[in-house]
């Protein structure tokens, strides 16, 4: 077309095409970010003696994840549908959101995670030869046998009673803990291979020391079988007079006890008391009146169940303790004095009594929770030497190849027996395979002198490098800008449950409780909201193939702005040429 | 050769003709006289979109981004618009955008407005590597232009092609207008060498390295000095399609004169006239046209006035400090020259729109024949003679 | 402690892919400089079918650091008030080829409140298919710091001002969104890349329209005397404040407001900048409680707050 070519390529322009990224500007740094959300943990974790990781769990509910939350809740316990019903939240204290609003309602959603997550085991492979035996189907007794099963052990749980659960079956009553929750726990570790020789008193229908040849390590938790005498009751005649542990028993054995129109006095101010003065009240009792010698604030019970107690029309008379009792007609008398200051210590409570003369107290039964002691009386000499097993970190008792753990090795609530059993997996697995557990708390516990993960020791094991959760996260690490106030969810509560033993509290639906597990911080935990991507002023936040992110070092300027603006304290700015503990 | 279509048309009519036939399809206007006439035919050109600028400093920018895409662009403007759109002149010239503008040269508002035809508009933009070519007619408006567009795009760096206001925008005559197609083929396709596409990593322009700007700026040195080639090998082209030859300077009568005329722009025209009258009164005169003032063909200029004894450089403008820009580069040309070489006399006439009529011509002959040449200041020559 | 489980997790759950990036790293902008995130974002929506302009600024730099380009797409630098006429031709003549790539201008305020306001202005007015971004981190911060009419008058600055005796006091900084307005353009929008989602709104409408659209981005600046890390909590603060209300006008006259504030002291914006140390913010405060009441009223007419 045209004779002459106009086009003779393109001229010397100042192009550029080379990426800037060859430039390293992160030569120019004097501290740096890290993502050092392994070494923190929240304070509800910390918190929890079962070491649940409740932030991460917490994250999983809000994603409608309700299966991924519960398989992470089993990790470190076997039965979150029990604890979820049970346990008294020490986590809920601590959460920072309470500072902020309301605590989360960690409790009411770890019975979600159940209702909506839960799996069967499946069988766990048994890969060692050494076996194991477990003396008591408690909440002790059934972890313990939960974590060796997965840990690849053969256990065997031996229990007096007819059927495994030990107080979760016999003391927690029906309203607060249905039978067929307990009885699904139970099928699941049978599931995953767990045996159980129910109705088989150890010291009686197998020896101790026939126990110690079956078995190359034994875990005992029998549990507070032998509840404390009160003399002014022991005066009076068996039927009238019970203490509350049995009175509990006969109900869950019995089916029904029949209490019509009987006035019953409950003394105790502890849990055992009020389950006693609740159950009393279905079993038909006309007036039930719990008596205590602590005040109020100091009674031992916890604090939700006394306001059930008395919100379904139980009477509580504080700062009273009984000083006699004796027949009065066809009732009996209880006389009772003022108490000015109750004292306790190693295991023992002592009264400061008002001179004021007693007050008398007339009732048709009387149920007394005072306390409960071990019956060690099957164990040898070494290893009953105080009120309690003495153990070690790991359940250690004197006597190698014995550990032992829960309320007889002196833990006081169901989450605590579970912690204490956990570690007594830890310890018989260290024994039985030969390895040592020096230094290892440092690894696997959640913050020093915290509770302690199944899943971190066993990822040791495996050879994982498992970083130290070393740092709590409070609310000051917070950035309170990507939040907004919201009022924690309501838990809901069957109507007029109080008339029979149908359960009194109910699960949350599946909508509430992810909107509630969405109020969580996810404190110290990395939950991928990407604000270190958006806001960073060098692109130099890059995805990880895994999960969260990684800060590109060659060029982060390190101005820092991605850990202000983290809103849940995951990542941390530290010197330029300091080694992260993790997170480069 | 082709056979045009003859117009009775203006320097006006015959830029905006140049540019339709150039084919440009996006043309920005603001208007400035002399030159409005311009925009408003491409205004009306239905193939033409033409966006009504709000400053001439915009309309250099937008018919840059034109050129980005490689798209032809038609602007136009005179004076004060040319000067305000100084800074974006360079941005031009150093982007390598083959961008072809129309000036028509007004005097600029230095003491006060004034309209008529002085050519410092255009010479203030020698230095921003734009190539320049000069014209002293409607039909030179109309050929120049097209050859603008060849030379500009082959070189890669833009064109101002100017007339002197009013002479030569407002005055009819009779041109040949090249046929769209022959024009068109003449020219060429727009040359695609803009942005590539979207998605691309390309950045033009930013923040260069001194070391890199000091070898862009030697391109665009050296492509302005080969520009004088090109403008010989494209004219040669249209002498054989239109029959119409350029040269970068146009020598009439040169080659046995003692005294050359050196012109730029209409006064050429009034130029031309006078050497034919004086030859014919036996006087051995000369006159050389400039045709191409960027790049500035000196050694042309050197050898086409070799033997003469003088030249007389009539300048429609005033350099401050200076004198006569056409003069002063004409100095400068012949100053490599060892041996005997023309003496140089600096006239400066016609500024602010001032006829420069036969008459003034001549009496500048007779001062440079008669007179020792001047030193330094130029000579202002009006109806009343020559002044010191 | 989690570190190995959190991995293994992320093959069990539906995570989000992974952000690309059309802006990258090594580019020479001060650490903790607030416009990045807010480029980041743009170019991240806009996508690499675009070509972007950009007038001097610091942008010139950080774009494009020496012999090199942080951008994955073409970019045009020019000089300081010609970028706004040059993206206009640089439409016509894609849409004359069939080209499909959005143009984008990259400018900060000095360019488009100062000296591009007259090429801003035509090609406002003559509704050019340009998306512009106006960069606002009032004042010319390359250079130093030095005032542009986007600078808060309570904000000392390195030139300074006319003292009460030469000169009537300076009641506020420009509005360029009124002005604008007042060319009804197709679509104006305030923005703050502290409040992403809202960003990732406006700059998805406004790619999704045709004509002249701009949104202007109060970006924070080292320069105004903070710490680094405190980058994005100013940005958040010029919005929660109600110094830099969000929201947006179509065609000149259908105000939205896109955000309500919980209106923060402003004493908590300027006390973490070196600038307004001498300042009595008394000009900022009138200018907020001035703004809202002008924005409440012009919002009011179109109450339902549908699109236009």
């Amino acid at each position: 077309m045209s004779s002459s070519t106009n086009n003779p390529g393109p001229p010397p322009r100042y192009r550029s095409t080379r990426s800037s990224s060859v430039f390293r500007t992160g030569l120019q740094r004097f501290e740096r970010p890290v993502f050092d959300y392994p070494a923190k943990f929240s304070p509800c974790r910390a918190a929890c003696p079962a070491a649940h990781d409740i932030a991460l769990a917490m994250l999983l509910a809000a994603s409608d994840r309700f299966d991924l939350a519960f398989d992470l809740f089993r990790q470190e316990s076997p039965f979150p549908g029990i604890t979820g019903r049970v346990c008294y939240h020490p986590c809920e204290a601590q959460c920072n959101r309470a500072e902020y609003d309301d605590a989360i309602a960690i409790n009411a959603l770890e019975r979600a995670l159940d209702a909506y997550g839960a799996s069967p085991s499946a069988p766990a492979q048994v890969c060692h030869p050494e076996t194991v035996g477990v003396v008591g189907a408690g909440p002790a007794g059934l972890t313990c046998a939960y974590h060796l099963a997965r840990l690849g052990y053969a256990v065997t749980v031996y229990d007096a009673n007819p059927s495994p659960g030990g107080m979760l079956a016999y003391g927690i009553p029906e309203y607060r803990l249905p039978s067929e929750v307990v009885a699904r726990a139970v099928e699941d570790l049978q599931a995953l291979g767990v045996a159980f020789r129910c109705g088989v008193r150890v010291g009686q229908d197998i020896p101790f020391a026939e126990l110690r040849h079956r078995h190359e390590a034994l875990f005992l938790a029998p549990g507070l079988q032998r509840p404390s005498p009160l003399k002014p009751c022991l005066d009076l005649p068996e039927q009238r007079s019970l203490p509350g542990l049995e009175f509990l028993r006969r109900v869950r054995q019995n089916g029904r006890v029949d209490l019509s129109g009987a006035t019953v006095l409950v003394i105790g101010g502890g849990d055992v008391a009020v389950d006693a003065a609740r159950t009393a009240l279905r079993a038909g009792a006309a007036s039930v009146t719990i008596c205590c010698p602590e005040s109020r604030d100091e009674m031992p019970a916890h604090p939700q169940e006394i306001r059930a107690a008395l919100s379904e029309g139980i009477a509580v008379a504080n700062c009273i303790a009984p000083e006699g009792g004796r027949i009065s007609g066809s009732r009996i008398a209880l006389s009772f004095r003022a108490v000015e200051a109750v004292k306790r210590g190693d295991g023992a409570v002592s009264f400061a009594l008002s001179d004021e003369p007693p007050t008398d107290r007339l009732a048709d039964h009387v149920i007394y929770a005072v306390g409960q002691q071990p019956d060690l009386g099957f164990l040898p000499e070494e290893l009953r030497c105080g009120p309690r097993i003495e153990c070690g970190p790991f359940g250690q008792t004197g006597v190698a190849g014995v550990f032992a753990g829960g309320d007889a090795a002196g833990t006081y609530n169901v989450v605590n027996a579970i912690g204490s059993a956990k570690r007594a997996a830890i310890g018989i697995d260290a024994y039985l395979r030969g390895t040592s557990l020096d230094g290892i708390e440092a690894h696997i516990a959640v913050g020093p002198g915290g509770p302690v993960s199944m899943q971190a020791y066993i990822d040791l094991r495996n050879g994982l490098s498992v970083t130290p959760a070393a740092t709590k996260i409070g609310l000051g690490q917070i950035n309170l800008s990507y939040f907004s106030h919201s009022a924690r969810c309501q838990l809901p509560v069957a109507e007029n449950a109080q008339a029979d033993f149908r359960e009194v509290n109910l699960t949350l639906q599946r909508l509430a409780a992810r909107a509630e597990a969405s109020r969580c911080f996810n404190c110290g935990l990395c939950n991928m909201c990407g604000n270190c991507f958006a806001f960073c002023p060098d692109s130099a936040v890059i995805r990880r193939d895994g999960w969260g992110f990684r800060v590109d070092l060659d060029h982060c300027k390190g101005c820092g702005v991605c850990v202000e603006e983290c809103p849940r304290g995951a990542m941390s700015m530290i010197p330029e040429g300091k080694a992260a503990s993790h997170g480069d | 050769m082709v056979t045009s279509d003859r117009r009775l048309i203006n320097g006006a009519e015959a830029m905006a003709l140049a540019f339709n036939l150039a084919g440009v399809r996006v043309a920005y206007a603001y208007p400035i006289t002399p030159q409005s006439e311009v925009m408003e035919l491409l205004a009306s050109d239905p193939n033409i979109t033409c966006v009504a600028s709000d400053s001439e400093y915009n309309v250099l920018a937008g018919a840059e981004g034109v050129l980005w895409a490689g798209e032809r662009c038609a602007i136009a403007t005179a004076s004060q618009g040319l000067l305000y759109m100084s800074e974006v002149m360079w941005e031009v010239a150093g982007n390598r955008l083959p961008l072809v503008m129309g000036v028509f040269s007004r005097a600029v508002k230095g003491p006060g407005w004034c309209l008529g035809a002085q050519q410092n508009d255009v010479l203030f933009m020698r230095d921003t590597g734009w190539l320049h070519f000069i014209c002293e007619s409607a039909q030179q408006m109309m050929d120049l232009m097209l050859i603008a567009f060849r030379v500009a795009e082959k070189v890669s760096l833009p064109a101002i092609v100017s007339g002197d206001g009013y002479y030569v925008s407002h005055q009819k005559e009779p041109v040949y207008v090249p046929d769209l197609a022959s024009s068109r083929q003449f020219v060429g396709d727009p040359p695609r060498q803009g942005l590539p596409t979207g998605g691309t990593a390309a950045s033009y322009g930013a923040l260069v390295p001194p070391a890199s700007f000091l070898r862009l700026v030697r391109h665009i040195y050296e492509d302005m000095e080969s520009a004088l080639g090109v403008f010989v090998d494209a004219s040669a082209e249209f002498a054989d399609r239109f029959g119409r030859r350029y040269s970068p300077v146009d020598f009439l009568c040169a080659d046995d004169a003692d005294t050359i005329l050196v012109t730029a722009g209409s006064i050429g025209g009034t130029a031309e006239h006078v050497v034919r009258m004086l030859r014919q009164q036996g006087m051995r005169v000369g006159l050389a046209r400039m045709r191409c003032l960027r790049p500035f063909p000196a050694a042309m200029l050197r050898h086409g006035v070799r033997s003469a004894k003088r030249l007389v450089v009539v300048d429609r403008n005033l350099l401050y400090g200076i004198g006569g820009a056409v003069a002063a580069e004409t100095r400068l040309a012949l100053d490599v020259l060892s041996g005997p070489r023309p003496s140089v006399y600096s006239f400066v006439a016609g500024l602010g729109g001032i006829d420069v009529t036969p008459e003034m011509l001549m009496a500048a002959v007779e001062y440079a024949e008669t007179k020792p040449p001047t030193v330094g200041r130029p000579l202002f020559v009006t109806e009343a003679g020559v002044e010191g | 402690m989690r570190d190995n489980l959190l991995d293994r997790l992320s093959e069990s759950l539906d995570l989000p892919a992974p952000q690309q990036d059309v802006f990258v790293s090594g580019h020479t902008a001060c650490p903790g400089c607030g416009a990045i995130p807010a480029i980041r974002a743009v170019t991240r929506i806009i996508g690499p079918n675009a070509i972007y302009l950009v007038p001097a600024s610091c942008a010139s730099l950080y774009v494009s650091p020496p012999d090199t380009t942080a951008l994955q797409a073409p970019v045009i630098h020019t000089v300081f008030a010609a970028a706004f006429a040059q993206a206009e031709g640089l439409a016509y003549a894609l849409k004359r080829q069939g080209r499909d790539e959005r143009v984008v201008v990259w400018a900060g305020d000095g360019a488009c409140y100062d000296i591009g306001l007259g090429g801003l202005s035509g090609i406002a007015a003559r509704g050019a298919d340009v998306l512009v971004f106006c960069n606002d981190n009032e004042g010319y911060q390359n250079t130093g710091g030095h005032q542009s009419t986007a600078t808060p008058p309570d904000a000392t600055t390195p030139i300074g001002r006319p003292t009460a005796d030469d000169a009537p006091a300076t009641s506020q900084r420009k509005d360029l969104v009124e002005i604008l307005a007042a060319h009804r353009v197709r679509y104006i929008a305030t923005a703050s890349p502290a409040f992403p989602e809202d960003l990732e709104a406006k700059v998805k409408y406004a790619s999704s329209l045709s004509g002249f659209r701009l949104i202007l981005l109060m970006t924070t600046c080292v320069t105004w005397g903070f710490e680094a890390r405190h980058s994005m909590r100013l940005a958040r603060l010029t919005v929660d404040t109600g110094y830099f209300p969000l929201y947006e006008v179509e065609h000149g006259v259908r105000y939205r407001i896109t955000y309500e504030p919980p209106m923060r002291a402003v004493e908590e914006f300027a006390a973490l900048q070196k600038r307004f140390r001498n300042g009595d913010l008394v000009a900022l405060k009138r200018e907020i409680a001035q703004k809202w009441e002008d924005l409440r009223f012009k919002a009011g007419r179109y109450p339902d707050g549908a699109k236009a």
